[in-house]
């Protein structure tokens, strides 16, 4: 037993800096909260790390990028970045899937004007933009699409972004999942179980593993009303018409309906009454989903 | 108390013709530069308490002339006198760290060839024992000026600064335009970064003289001449902040060089400013020097990383997207050149924003039918829609729209042709999640009528 606090005694006054394998890292770095109390829950330090590589896998033909940092990253602008001076501000996207909709992120808090899309043509230069970027003082956050990289740029990106110290994101195919890497945090992105979420798994991160996943509602609140409203609506026209088309299917509907009306009826209401400014609103809620019928 | 007459004598070695990028370049360090006989003489004097003396300005030429990557033909020689100092320059006493002015006494013991003046008459005053500067004046003055002519005497009186000198000073020009021949052929773009770094070392020189800093600059260069090639080739080069110092301008330039083929080698290069404008040194101050200490030691500005970025993947591949005060779709917002200048919203989201997809496909993509319902990665199911959208033409600058679920009023657009309806969802496919799709009214049969115009990710 001596022998054993003897042992144990050189852990107990090791510096802050040093992070226990079998403890959630908490202090190892600066970080931005991510916006989803979930994922923060189970993130070290609760947030993403600033100055770090976080690599985000997805599988094919799968899209959810913006749903996971657009909060952070419209917290980043509003905190780290002050308005009106040429802080760290800029977001550069190296090689998206697509165009980024400027009025729709700006809509959902994020300042475009500093927002920048480069699409090189080959994987070197997409690594040469993401390595200048990360060289620039005004830039805070840098998104790259990497689907072909060798671990050996990864750990070069990695170095780049500590000496940088903004937010770093590498997104890649799942298939790589298997291989190493040398990002302080991996997370697997994924459809959630309701139309509107996110699953996402945290494949690697400092601390002990994560062995389930974790159901991470979308941030998108007008959208998630205007869906309820929709799914609502839904609801009512299911209980209304099934009756009349089919009589044996009545009763099942009608009782899942009336379960469904009673369960959404007084969560949306509010929700309704809170987003009638908003211009689609009507439309959602003259619009009859063509799943209905 | 000003500074003693110095004087630079500075030459390329080896060399030929007469190295005017080298007198440009000299001019950053003071306005008074002449070439004479066989070198560039350069008056530091009166600007030699500015740099700081002449040992701290030394390093500083060097460091120049290295970052040109010409650090090594470039020799100096110091003298009290510009014939003094092209003199040391000739006999080989060239400028080694912690030198001084040479005095009197070590003037005298040059040998009088490296006096033009006395060139012609050094076999005669060889034979009479007269091998010195010391030597030629210890001579009786009217005897001397009777037997070899009184610009003998001057040319020794100039040197030694018994005498004025005149001198013919380089007036820059009112454009930069220098043009540099090469000793052997240039092959490869990547062997013609060395003169391009000293016609942007000479470029400098001029910009600091004038005070001025260059927004754009023309290279062009022309090719050995051969038949079935063209015999010249070049391109522009803008940059967004005016720039003074070369370091910018050298990257800039190496990042075009490196996408331009070259049809044949090349034997002279040229660099042409075609805009330039005053240029304001920002004032340094303890704060911000501070400051920068804290910050990454390579750390670049914005403007210098789009030009960057734009230098290196052509203009097409730097975007920046701007929202337009348009709610039609495909012109929703438009693709602007980043230019790192700070840029005032075009216009302030709107409340409808809110719904808009995050990402948007360039162009609508068909989607393929399965029965009645379009897919997508699987079957869509349609959750919110469908909104209507009404106008004349898509899509298109003078066409107005007007938006509405119902398609209630039609604003502009021509009477003639009929308006195009789209009906816009938001749905849901099984694995790629929530996109933003529609279907087009009054497509033909066999036509698709569905595309996905957007991804909300």
């Amino acid at each position: 037993m001596s022998f054993l606090n003897a042992s144990l005694s050189p852990c107990a006054d090791l510096p802050a800096g040093v992070w226990r394998a079998t403890e959630r890292a908490t202090d190892v770095l600066q970080v931005v909260p991510s916006g989803h109390a979930v994922l923060d829950a189970s993130l070290p330090g609760a947030g993403w790390p600033c100055g770090a590589l976080s690599e985000v896998l997805q599988p094919p033909g799968v899209h959810l990028e913006w749903q996971l940092v657009l909060p952070a990253l419209v917290r980043w602008q509003h905190t780290v970045a002050e308005p009106g001076q040429p802080g760290r501000s800029g977001v550069v996207l190296v090689g998206p899937p697509a165009q980024p909709c400027a009025s729709g992120l700006q809509a959902r808090g994020l300042s475009v004007a500093d927002m920048v899309h480069v699409q090189p043509d080959d994987p070197v230069q997409r690594l040469w933009t993401c390595e200048q970027a990360l060289q620039c003082a005004h830039v805070g956050a840098v998104l790259a699409w990497l689907p072909h990289v060798p671990m050996t740029a990864l750990r070069r990106l990695q170095w780049a972004a500590t000496r940088h110290g903004g937010l770093l994101w590498v997104f890649r195919p799942l298939a790589v999942a298997q291989q190493a890497t040398a990002a302080v945090l991996r997370l697997e992105l994924g459809q959630g179980e309701h139309p509107h979420s996110l699953q996402v798994r945290v494949l690697k991160r400092r601390g002990p593993p994560l062995a389930q996943a974790l159901q991470v509602p979308a941030p998108d609140e007008a959208l998630a009303a205007v869906l309820a409203a929709a799914r609502w609506r839904n609801a009512r026209r299911r209980v209304t018409v099934a009756p009349v088309i089919q009589q044996p299917v009545t009763v099942q509907a009608d009782q899942a309906g009336a379960q469904t009306e009673a369960s959404t009826e007084t969560q949306i209401e509010p929700l309704l009454g809170a987003h009638r400014g908003v211009h689609a609103t009507p439309a959602a809620l003259a619009g009859v989903a063509l799943s209905a019928v | 108390m000003p500074h003693p007459p110095h004087w630079l004598a500075l030459r390329c070695l080896p060399s030929d013709g007469a190295d005017t990028w080298l007198g440009s370049w000299a001019l950053q360090f003071t306005p008074r530069v002449l070439w004479l006989e066989e070198a560039w003489l350069l008056d530091v004097a009166p600007t030699l308490r500015l740099w700081g003396g002449l040992d701290r300005l030394m390093p500083r030429m060097t460091d120049s002339l290295k970052e040109g990557g010409m650090c090594r033909g470039v020799q100096v020689a110091l003298g009290p006198t510009a014939r003094a100092a092209l003199a040391r320059w000739r006999a080989g006493q060239w400028w080694a760290e912690g030198d001084g002015l040479p005095t009197r006494a070590q003037l005298l013991t040059l040998p009088l060839h490296t006096l033009a003046a006395a060139r012609a008459h050094t076999a005669v005053l060889a034979r009479l024992g007269v091998h010195t500067w010391g030597q030629l004046a210890r001579l009786p003055r009217d005897g001397v000026s009777r037997r070899w002519g009184a610009l003998l005497l001057r040319g020794l009186d100039e040197a030694l600064g018994r005498a004025p000198e005149t001198h013919a000073w380089l007036s820059p020009p009112t454009d930069f335009d220098e043009t540099l021949t090469w000793p052997h052929h240039l092959d490869t773009t990547d062997q013609l970064l060395p003169p391009v770094r000293q016609l942007l070392a000479a470029l400098h020189g001029w910009l600091v003289l004038r005070q001025r800093a260059a927004l754009a600059v023309r290279w062009s260069w022309q090719h050995d001449k051969r038949r079935h090639v063209a015999h010249s080739g070049g391109f522009e080069l803008r940059t967004a902040q005016p720039a003074q110092q070369p370091g910018h301008w050298v990257r800039l330039t190496a990042e075009h060089l490196a996408r331009q083929t070259l049809d044949a080698p090349v034997v002279s290069i040229r660099l042409q400013t075609t805009e330039h404008v005053p240029f304001a040194a920002p004032s340094a101050d303890w704060v911000s020097a501070a400051a920068a200490l804290h910050q990454h030691p390579a750390a670049i500005g914005w403007p210098v990383l789009l030009e960057r970025l734009r230098a290196r993947l052509g203009d097409g591949a730097v975007t920046h997207w701007q929202p337009q005060d348009t709610h039609v779709p495909d012109a929703m917002q438009a693709a602007a050149s980043p230019t790192g200048q700070p840029v005032t919203a075009r216009r302030l989201p709107a409340a409808r924003d809110a719904l808009l997809p995050t990402w948007l496909l360039p162009e609508p993509q068909p989607l393929p039918m399965r029965g009645h319902r379009p897919c997508y990665q699987g079957e869509l199911e349609l959750l919110v829609g469908p909104q209507r959208l009404e106008l004349a033409h898509w899509p298109g600058e003078a066409a107005h729209a007007c938006g509405g679920e119902l398609g209630d009023v039609r604003v502009g657009g021509q009477a003639d042709a009929p308006p195009t309806l789209r009906d816009y969802f938001v749905a849901r496919s099984p694995i790629a999640g929530l996109l933003w799709v529609f279907r087009q009214q009054g497509a033909a049969e066999g036509e698709p009528a569905w595309f996905l115009h957007g991804r909300f990710a």
